[in-house]
């Protein structure tokens, strides 16, 4: 060992981690930890990919092809005409754009009648909310971030609306949602609904944060609502208006912090447990769709092995 | 904030631990126009290029928005956004009133993260919904769209005369057979090779912006290429999907557009100010379509700020060539009759122990190729040194031994001595450098091997071993227990190679089953039953559906709670997401991971998708291997040695660094060989691909890379070779014959 005593002089200093900061988002992170830490591991620690993305068929469909709408009426699509309301006709390219398009990553419907759903919703949404909204419309897909010491927390809203079409400071965020709204009586609507208000909630910090005032309010739009052929107008339950209230703010960015503490002590642990109480927490329709529901510790009495060609 | 008082809050940053010298203070206080920085190693380049974008926020009020600062990875990008952050909330405590500048919209990214963004930010038409194909999907993609490599005998066009025409790309080492194939033979090569060929051309087209119609006015296998080239384009965006290359392309065309007015000149207010400063770091790693992306940025605004080190160059099989950086000044000249521009030369070392840096800043002067018009920049001073690390131990010094293991044994022991003796605090403040971080026998299997023997752990996701992990092999015999239960598909593959490693797996599933009672009739059971089903119809579960099922029995069912064998299960499960991404050239409307019966009655899953099964993905995995997972963030854990190519390390330094392969020849010679020969389709005028030789590209590109390794030291730097090396010692050991710069090296 003669040789390694040259070196006895080396006098290293201790390098001071400089930690990079990772990003958490209001769905993609911490609601789906809430839901279940062990289907959140599997999908956003470990990223294992969905065998059927489908879940997501709705949801981008309707973003994305309202997203067009939007444009279309700016006039920031080419070859579109602006201040113009698109028709059922342009919807429909849309639609059939945005499905190619979800098919190359995987993203298809269950099944054909889905689809159909989906753009009659689209179109039915078009002709009733267009002529007020689009013009209000300030922007869309609008991201925010913000710097929380720790992380970064990141969010997207999907349409920035102004109430008066004018460009004052008057600015409410919009999400849409492509289901049916939530029945607030059951234990598990209850929670969805708080989920989807603690997004706005955290949305409108981040707003003020970036721009210096807050958001007038927050508005969800159920476009599942619109389902049926008579529909001519907003039925009252599409609009959910969340009122922002400074304190409930600070709750919501607090919570958030709490939960972003819990992933990354899980993280150190690795420990992701499925919620005690299995699908009253996850979601019945979470753990139907989980890839791995027949192993998971609290769920797998109610889910078989599936064999192919059997029932 | 004006600069001075910008200035001196920055020096009195806390923790940073030297002063700006005077060119890194030119860097941070340029006002507009073209900025060209030439940074040595260890030059504070990162903080420099860092403080200058906050002066522009500070001091000038840019809008954040719209400056662009541009790196290599995504880490590096993370790790800029990070000193960002850190150093303006440092500001904002010294003055309040830049709490309103809205530093994290200043937009940090890759230069394809900004051409993907970008293009979705502004929903350009041209690149609407595309999926992002990486490596591995891009040549999933290949053989099975281009006609060329179908195993589909009613597609005519074999494209036979294209083959001979780049031996380079197709005459290389097949691991599946073993062999290199010979462009005489009057035979293709096999579709593996084809593929991986194909990628490396179709890539270069694109980056090197290559004019395809003076190609094919040449006839002959340029011709075939470029028809080869337009099949595969048409049906990549047919499909909507989009390969790396490719995503410059469609930002150069976005870029071009009418729709990216917004973007590029704004709308006057802070949300869309257009873009007024563009920032590039690692420059001399720029390939020609980047370029001329940058200039296109910068076209209006000229505020181009480039930065980066001609000597540190590695990636001409990226198409970069470090022309970019060496004739930036020319560019600006010819693009934008900019006549004279302000260079910078940041020479100052604060990383390395003294001794160190005139070790290798020898080292690259020792080399007379190295002095020939147009390999580096013209009047380049010397580093010096500007670090306090000193003590009386050999900065540099060189250990031979008997041979590898020999070696390898060596480095265990000092490592162990080192913490022993407590002169480094963690494993991670050393690292091993080496040109492949393999696992095999010839390159990190020695030291993987000591390490494990000395208890050492260590840290090497790139060593191409997933595949032999436990899970992994269990994982994939038991899919291949599924799909082809008899091996009928297998026995007809002709390669042993694939055939080898798919039994490998098969063994280790039975091994592992033969106590899982569950999983091993699970298997058998699923399998009977998608043979029990009707011919040609839907098996009604798709590949990835197959691959979880198999995660429901022990013991996978517990593997996936084990931190490191899920996130390697993960790894599996996304490359079996790619191949069932790929959309079937029979009928794109479906993947490939749709599962269809063969139209014989009771043959289970159609013959043919299994064969395409064992060809393209399982050929794809037993010919080049898989890599772990590696954090986006996190570059290596503590207490572990991170085992590294030279490549990896670039952008870090270490305490204390060993370097392996001193006389190691692995050049990328198709890279070069294919810069010359399609130089003459460049419609760039500074290509130098003509300038050298081959030989004398493929000696500076290895300079280069040893410079790269020896610079990364800040205490010592210790060079292991075997004994003989010495007789034939290589370029690692320095450009004459005598190799002087060893001279004053130390034996230990
Ligand atoms: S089945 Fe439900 S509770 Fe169990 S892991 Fe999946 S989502 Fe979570």
């Amino acid at each position: 060992m003669d040789s390694f005593d040259r070196y006895k002089d080396l006098n290293v200093r201790q390098i001071t981690t400089n930690d990079l900061k990772r990003k958490y988002s209001v769905t993609a992170d911490v609601l789906s930890y809430r839901r279940c830490p062990r289907l959140y591991a599997s999908q956003s620690i470990r990223s294992f990919a969905p065998a059927q993305p489908s879940q997501r068929y709705v949801g981008s469909m309707i973003h994305q092809v309202l997203d067009r709408a939007h444009l279309q009426y700016s006039g920031r699509i080419s070859n579109a005409t602006a201040n113009q309301i698109p028709n059922d006709d342009q919807i429909r390219i849309y639609f059939n754009e945005v499905d190619s398009a979800l098919r190359a990553h995987g993203i298809r419907p269950f099944n054909p009648e889905l689809g159909e759903y989906v753009l009659k919703l689209l179109q039915r949404f078009n002709r009733i909310e267009g002529k007020d909204l689009y013009p209000r419309v300030k922007d869309t897909e609008h991201k925010l971030q913000s710097d929380r010491g720790r992380y970064i927390l990141h969010g997207v809203v999907d349409v920035l609306v102004s109430p008066t079409g004018s460009d004052s400071r008057d600015v409410e965020i919009w999400d849409y949602k492509g289901t049916k709204r939530p029945i607030e009586t059951t234990g598990f609507g209850k929670k969805i609904l708080e989920d989807y208000k603690f997004q706005m909630l955290v949305y409108s910090s981040l707003f003020k944060m970036r721009n210096g005032y807050y958001p007038s309010k927050g508005v969800i739009y159920f476009l599942g609502e619109l389902r049926g052929q008579t529909i001519t107008s907003r039925p009252s339950s599409a609009v959910l208006e969340v009122p922002l209230d400074d304190a409930e703010m600070n709750k919501a960015l607090q919570s958030f912090d709490n939960t972003v503490s819990q992933i990354e002590t899980s993280k150190d642990t690795n420990n992701w447990p499925p919620p005690s109480n299995g699908a009253e927490t996850a979601g019945r329709e979470t753990c139907d769709a989980c890839d791995l529901r027949t192993s998971c510790p609290k769920e797998r009495n109610k889910y078989h092995h599936r064999i192919p060609g059997s029932k | 904030m004006n600069l001075d008082d910008f200035i001196n809050a920055i020096e009195a940053i806390p923790g940073r631990g030297f002063r700006l010298d005077n060119n890194q203070k030119i860097v941070i206080s340029h006002g507009d126009g073209p900025l060209w920085v030439i940074a040595g190693p260890g030059s504070g380049k990162t903080d420099s290029i860092v403080f200058r974008c906050l002066k522009l926020l500070v001091v000038d009020k840019v809008s954040p928005a719209s400056i662009i600062l541009t790196t290599f990875t995504e880490k590096a990008a993370n790790n800029l956004q990070t000193r960002i952050s850190q150093y303006m909330q440092y500001l904002i405590a010294i003055d309040k009133s830049l709490e309103t500048i809205v530093y994290n919209r200043i937009r940090v990214d890759t230069l394809h993260g900004l051409c993907n963004d970008r293009m979705q930010e502004f929903r350009f038409t041209g690149y609407q919904n595309y999926r992002l194909l990486d490596d591995i999907e891009q040549r999933l993609f290949i053989i099975e769209h281009s006609s060329s490599t179908s195993l589909d005998s009613t597609v005519s066009q074999n494209y036979d005369d294209l083959w001979p025409g780049f031996p380079y790309v197709f005459a290389i080492f097949d691991p599946l057979t073993t062999s290199i194939w010979n462009p005489n033979s009057g035979r293709p090569p096999n579709r593996n090779i084809k593929t991986k060929g194909l990628s490396k051309l179709f890539n270069r087209i694109v980056e090197d912006r290559l004019d395809t119609n003076a190609m094919y006015a040449e006839g002959g296998s340029w011709e075939t290429l470029v028809k080869a080239y337009e099949e595969y384009r048409n049906k990549l965006f047919d499909n909507y999907r989009c390969d790396f290359a490719h995503v410059q392309l469609k930002f150069l065309d976005f870029l071009k557009s009418q729709q990216s007015s917004l973007f590029l000149y704004g709308d006057g207010t802070d949300q869309y100010p257009g873009v007024k400063h563009v920032l590039v770091d690692e420059y001399q790693d720029t390939n020609q379509i980047q370029e001329e992306i940058y200039f296109k940025l910068a076209e209006n605004s000229k505020n181009l700020c480039v930065v980066g080190d001609d000597d540190q160059a590695l990636y001409r099989f990226r198409g970069g060539t470090v022309d970019c950086m060496v004739n930036f000044e020319n560019s600006c000249q010819q693009k934008w009759k900019i006549p004279e521009i302000t260079s910078v030369f940041l020479s100052t070392n604060y990383r390395s122990n003294p001794g160190i840096i005139t070790f290798y800043d020898g080292y690259m002067r020792s080399f007379q190729e190295m002095s020939l018009p147009g390999a580096r920049v013209r009047g380049k001073p010397p580093l010096t040194a500007g670090s306090a690390i000193n003590g009386s131990y050999p900065p540099v010094a060189i250990h031979r031994g008997k041979n590898a293991d020999e070696v390898a044994e060596f480095f265990a022991n000092m490592l162990e001595y080192l913490l022993d003796k407590q002169l480094i605090h963690d494993y991670s403040e050393c690292v091993l450098l080496l040109h492949s971080t393999k696992r095999s026998k010839y390159k990190a299997g020695p030291f993987m091997d000591a390490l494990e023997n000395h208890n050492i752990p260590y840290y090497n996701p790139r060593s191409k071993g997933l595949l032999e992990q436990e899970e992994i092999k269990v994982i994939l015999g038991g899919l291949l227990k599924i799909i082809d239960p008899s091996s009928t598909a297998q026995r007809a593959v002709k390669f042993p190679a694939i055939r080898e490693i798919c039994d490998e797996w098969r063994g280790e599933f039975d091994r592992v089953a033969a106590n899982n009672k569950d999983l091993r009739d699970y298997v058998t059971s699923y399998a009977n039953s998608i043979l029990r089903m009707g011919p040609s119809t839907s098996v009604g579960v798709n590949l990835l559906e197959i691959f979880y099922d198999l995660l429901n029995f022990p013991p996978l069912s517990d593997w996936i709670d084990d931190p490191e064998r899920s996130t390697r299960i993960g790894v599996v499960c996304n490359v079996l997401d790619a191949y069932s991404n790929v959309p079937n050239s029979k009928n794109t409307k479906n993947m490939l991971g749709f599962l269809y019966t063969s139209s014989n009655v009771n043959q289970g899953i159609s013959f043919t998708w299994r064969k395409n099964f064992y060809y393209s993905l399982l050929g794809l995995l037993a010919s080049e291997g898989l890599n772990e997972a590696e954090d986006e963030i996190e570059n290596f854990p503590r207490g572990r040695v991170p085992i590294m190519t030279i490549h990896q390390s670039k952008g870090l330094e270490f305490p204390l660094v060993f370097v392996y392969g001193l006389s190691s020849a692995i050049v990328d010679m198709a890279s070069v060989q294919m810069e010359s020969d399609f130089a003459k389709f460049s419609r760039n005028s500074n290509n130098s691909s003509t300038r050298f030789t081959t030989e004398q590209k493929v000696k500076q590109d290895l300079v280069r890379r040893f410079f790269v390794a020896y610079s990364r030291a800040q205490y010592a730097l210790i060079l292991l070779a075997k004994r003989t090396e010495y007789t034939r010692p290589g370029v690692g050991f320095g450009g004459d014959s005598n190799w002087t710069v060893f001279g004053n090296t130390i034996e230990i």
